[in-house]
């Protein structure tokens, strides 16, 4: 690969979203082409002036009882379901899923019990309860002092915002029986949780999967078990472990 | 707020849970798109009412990607009335000029930010929509293509030609405004 990508290739790899053979092949180009990385950091730079100019309208206050007015929904509340809005601010985009999804899961769990789903349903749950974070913060050096004490490992805390993976924040968490720490990245609007516990009783084998919409990638290393979910693209998530793969090592 | 609030049982998603939560998204679409207030209100409540009547096809997975398609729809069909006369040309078949992609990039002038909103209104419907969902919403190129109805290589291209588009506007914004400022 050389220098000939067009514009929509370059923005596409920018934006996070290149399949990730096209995307190894532009990488291994970056490396050697000082050229094409001020071009891809041109494309960045321009991407966030605009995410950060570029204002969201909100929904006026009365819009909802308009909705509501129009739909016969309010008159007659199908069983004893109470739906009220999460005070999420702009990250509520993926709860409905995520709701749906924790439900599918936690009916499932009996019978799979395996980490990884064990790991899809704790990410779905932290999406949809108030509990993501314990601690909300995008420095790592105010979450990574948070774990000590509370746990007898310290997660590896990185800074990733450079790779376009900003801290949110951690807390602590279990994935069936076993006590982690659960670092939380996000991604556009989305967030990524990455479980971390000891490998103890054993290392995870290097693994990737995908459930109803849901990404997991699984690995060891440094003593440490890893399990990286998240609804974003496969690929974004893959470019994500490998960035903290390579910080954290 | 506590779990009992959510169901206990599997049960397919409710039209509150599945679609409610996103009428932010869907507002802020139909506001960039119509570029007025009431209007943007009127399509939201019509897209909302359009999704209960069809909501039995509603096959689960992203409530936002399947709203945001019906809401950019019924923005559309008014668009169309509203410019009786104004011919459809697809954002896809004008400028293929490549000319524009060396655009210099105008962020470094303070006063692009404010310029933003009127480079924004310079845009083709299609142009402005994809940036929106990309850079406001933050969807992916796939729940874009879903939106749109789409290939993802149609959303590679348009967005990337938007972009450009967008900083061209600005460019010439920026000239305007700093000749009158002499
Ligand atoms: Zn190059």
């Amino acid at each position: 690969m050389d220098c000939d990508q067009p514009q929509a290739f370059r923005q596409a790899y920018a934006d996070g979203e290149l399949e990730l053979g096209r995307l190894i092949e532009f990488e291994a180009h970056l490396q050697k082409c000082p050229a094409c990385r001020a071009d891809v950091e041109k494309i960045r730079a321009g991407r966030a002036a605009l995410r950060a100019s570029l204002p969201r309208y909100a929904a006026p206050a009365r819009l909802t009882e308009k909705i509501r007015a129009a739909l016969p929904i309010t008159a007659q509340p199908r069983r004893n379901v109470t739906i009220k809005f999460w005070p999420y601010l702009g990250w509520a985009t993926s709860l409905a899923a995520a709701v749906l999804f924790g439900l599918f899961i936690g009916l499932q769990r009996g019978q799979t019990s395996g980490l990884l789903d064990e790991a899809l349903a704790s990410h779905a749950r932290s999406l949809m309860a108030t509990h993501l974070m314990d601690v909300v913060s995008t420095d790592q050096h105010t979450v990574k002092p948070w774990f000590a004490g509370k746990t007898n490992f310290a997660p590896p805390v990185v800074d990733l915002s450079a790779e376009g993976f900003p801290l949110a924040g951690g807390r602590l968490d279990q994935l069936g029986p076993q006590p982690v720490a659960a670092l939380v990245y996000a991604r556009r609007k989305h967030f990524i949780n990455l479980f971390v516990w000891p490998s103890t009783s054993g290392p995870l084998p290097e693994q990737s999967a995908e459930t109803r919409g849901y990404h997991t990638l699984s690995w060891s290393q440094d003593g440490l078990n890893f399990i990286a979910v998240s609804e974003i693209p496969a690929d974004e998530l893959t470019a994500f472990v490998k960035a903290y793969r390579a910080q954290a090592h | 707020m506590d779990e009992s609030a959510f169901p206990s049982a599997v049960a397919p998603a409710t039209f509150e849970q599945a679609l409610l939560p996103h009428q932010d998204a869907a507002y802020n679409l139909a506001r960039w798109l119509m570029r007025h207030d009431h209007d943007a209100e009127d399509c939201v409540q019509e897209a909302f009412l359009r999704a209960y009547r069809a909501f039995d096809r509603f096959r689960g997975g992203d409530g936002r990607t399947w709203l945001l398609a019906i809401v950019r729809n019924v923005c559309y069909s008014r668009l169309r009335q509203k410019r009786l006369v104004e011919p459809p040309i697809s954002f896809d078949e004008i400028e293929h000029s490549s000319s524009v992609a060396t655009v210099e990039s105008p962020w470094a002038h303070a006063a692009a930010r404010e310029l933003l909103p009127q480079a924004m209104d310079k845009l083709p419907d299609e142009a402005r929509e994809i940036l929106v969902l990309h850079e406001i919403e933050g969807c992916a190129y796939k729940e874009i293509a879903a939106i749109l109805e789409v290939p993802i290589g149609t959303v590679m291209s348009r967005l990337a030609r938007a972009r450009l588009k967008l900083l061209g506007e600005l460019q010439l914004l920026l000239r305007k405004d700093l000749s009158h400022g002499l």
